[in-house]
């Protein structure tokens, strides 16, 4: 938890960090119609976070941070998204979306309440069935083929 | 006018009825679910539109979203939680008349004023938008790079938080719209050796991401979505023509919200979380016993209910007639129509005209099926989200999220982009950079670009090509108007020091 920070500075820095990585990448043959607003946004952008950087110098605005709820749960979570959607490349939609939404679901509630096995098994029945739903009316209704990985 | 009778046949279509009411009702789910914004319900239904027709596609959205808007009432009135940020003002008399066991009527006011104000908004948008639409015809190169700088500075200062931290996030959005083809020079760009990153973030892709990644993160970090059950008085009666009749006693109560809806509405950016709070202070100030106010008085629930709704036809005249969201749901709106091909302007009026106006009307229609979809079953949707638990609802939301990414392009490389940008923009909205201006700038930004290379080839026989950008005398008013809302929250700033100096020298009197 990070209480209190001055984020004219960070968004000012966060800003001028962008800014000099999009300049740089620059292709310097490429021609001028190509690359002339994205020249102009880049300047504006730089000067927005000059601005930025001087007011959090001069007259800062300071925030709490990160200061609502659980830090941790918000990371695992984003670990379980970015995990899952790599999953569903190597082992297809279906098992990878049943295995991450049942971990997630799973990981989630210790928040609010105990888990045993029988309400874990119930609810692994539920999310197959959740999962399955959304898989036949994208493949068979709306015509999505979806990824099939190493099982289907 | 023929073109409008073809579109009112195309809504003949029992398919069009059916999906009016399964939008509404979706919307109003969503909607009632407190931390779930409109904006967020029509980007996570949005892949189920891919596969439909343009106009089954639109018709859908629209319906979501007035019900999404008509839902947060819901969680105002009986527990004093918004729904959505539209719905901020209507806890300030529902929660109080709830408290006073006179929940039913209060939904029932709720109901017929968001119906009335539905109405209205289709109404101001069919009528405004034609000749909006004839106007944009005189707009040139330099015209459309002020337009698009207009919407930007409206919405970094009409959105929440500091304006210049609103004006970054949408150089953040315009340098993400950069990425890949240029539009006119045609060479790839900013792919950071990536060949995924050619063609370039795809709106919608970023739209998911940064509107529907972030609540679902801050939902994670809470633990919890929906509040304690309330019980509602089943013995209570609320005549639904009794209701009718007291909102229609005092009209200039709801023609003047409207009409604050309306003006709100077209300015980019501030839609119906905006209309609520200043319909409701008007409604303050025009009554004859103000100090009742907070105390459940009926006009103040009108007042606000009939204002946000306004805003979801009315915010897209600036939409469908210039291709700049009035708010922020309407960005999904965008998304679907260039999907489809349509692009905003005098076309979607002449040559997509039986499709828009049927879409137009259809909005009305969903404001009328608000009243049987709320009064009937707006109890029993109410139970169900009560009874869904947080740690169901992320990972449902998310499996939506990452379908809908996947089913527009069929590439995993969008769901990866989808979750970075999704995490970007929490990480963003903690230091004050909110999602809203990030999105209208990646919209903006292939309008601003188009126009403002278009003016520099046009300006070339000059010295200083930029000066092409302030040749005409429209260009002057574009101008002005954007000096003058980037200057607004300054401004406002220096008054309301004024007023408080003012307030202190008084008391010290």
């Amino acid at each position: 938890m990070i209480r209190n920070a001055n984020t004219d500075l960070l968004a000012g820095s966060i800003g001028m960090g962008l800014s000099l990585t999009f300049w740089f990448s620059i292709d310097r043959e490429i021609m001028r119609l190509s690359i002339m607003f994205p020249k102009a946004m880049i300047l504006i952008m730089a000067l927005i976070s000059v601005l930025l950087l001087i007011k959090g110098f001069m007259k800062a605005e300071r925030q709490n941070l990160f200061d609502v709820g659980s830090n941790l749960r918000v990371a695992v979570t984003g670990l379980f998204f970015f995990t899952w959607g790599v999953a569903i490349a190597y082992l297809g939609f279906f098992v990878a979306s049943v295995a991450a939404i049942f971990a997630m679901t799973g990981y989630l509630a210790t928040a609010r309440r105990q888990l045993n096995l029988s309400v874990l098994a119930i609810w692994l029945f539920i999310v197959i069935g959740e999962v399955a739903f959304f898989y036949l009316i994208f493949t068979q209704l709306l015509h999505v083929p979806l990824p099939e990985g190493i099982f289907f | 006018m023929e073109t409008f009778f073809l579109a009112l046949a195309e809504l003949a279509d029992p398919a069009i009825i059916l999906i009016v009411f399964a939008g509404v009702s979706a919307g109003l789910f969503v909607g009632a679910m407190p931390g779930l914004t409109a904006t967020m319900a029509l980007a996570v239904l949005l892949p189920f539109t891919f596969t439909l027709t343009p106009l089954y596609g639109l018709v859908a959205l629209g319906a979501v979203y007035m019900g999404a808007i008509y839902g947060g009432s819901f969680a105002a009135i009986l527990v004093n939680t918004p729904g959505t940020p539209s719905s901020i003002a209507t806890a300030f008399e529902g929660y109080p008349l709830s408290k006073q066991g006179r929940a039913l009527e209060a939904i029932s006011v709720a109901t017929v004023a968001s119906a009335i104000g539905g109405i209205a908004g289709v109404l101001f948008l069919l009528f405004l938008s034609p000749p909006l639409a004839k106007l944009s015809l005189r707009f040139g190169p330099s015209e459309y790079f002020w337009v698009a700088m207009l919407g930007l500075t409206l919405i970094a200062s009409l959105s929440e938080g500091s304006l210049m931290k609103g004006l970054l996030g949408g150089a953040i959005g315009m340098m993400l719209g950069t990425i890949g083809v240029a539009p006119i020079g045609g060479e790839t760009r900013f792919t950071f050796g990536m060949p995924v990153m050619q063609g370039g973030v795809e709106m919608i892709v970023a739209l998911i991401g940064l509107f529907v990644l972030p609540e679902l993160y801050n939902m994670a970090a809470q633990g919890r979505t929906a509040l304690g059950e309330v019980t509602v008085d089943s013995k209570e009666k609320a005549s639904f023509w009794s209701v009718v009749v007291r909102v229609f006693s005092k009209p200039g109560n709801l023609i003047r919200s409207c009409i604050i809806g309306e003006i709100v509405a077209i300015i980019p950016g501030a839609g119906g979380n905006i209309a609520n709070l200043v319909a409701y202070n008007e409604a303050k100030r025009a009554s004859r016993h103000p100090e009742r106010f907070g105390t459940g008085v009926i006009d103040g629930l009108v007042a606000t209910e009939s204002s946000n709704n306004v805003t979801v036809a009315g915010s897209m005249v600036p939409l469908l007639t210039l291709g700049i969201p009035g708010a922020p749901p309407d960005a999904v709106i965008l998304g679907v129509l260039l999907l489809h091909g349509l692009r905003p302007g005098i076309e979607l009026f002449t040559t997509s005209g039986v499709l828009t106006y049927a879409f137009i009307v259809s909005m009305g229609l969903a404001a009328l099926a608000m009243v049987p979809v709320g009064l009937l079953g707006g109890r029993l949707i109410y139970r169900i989200i009560f009874r869904t638990p947080y740690y169901f609802l992320v990972p449902t939301i998310g499996l939506a999220t990452i379908l809908g990414t996947f089913a527009l392009r069929n590439s995993i490389s969008d769901v990866i982009i989808m979750l970075i940008l999704g995490t970007a923009g929490y990480l963003f909205k903690q230091i004050g950079i909110h999602p809203p201006p990030i999105v209208l700038g990646l919209i903006l930004g292939s309008i601003a670009e188009v126009g403002y290379v278009q003016a520099m080839l046009g300006g070339a026989a000059y010295n200083y090509p930029i000066l092409r950008l302030f040749e005409n005398s429209l260009s002057w008013v574009l101008i002005v108007m954007v000096v003058f809302s980037a200057a607004w929250p300054f401004l406002m700033g220096v008054y309301r020091r004024m007023q408080l100096r003012r307030g202190s020298k008084e008391n010290e009197k």
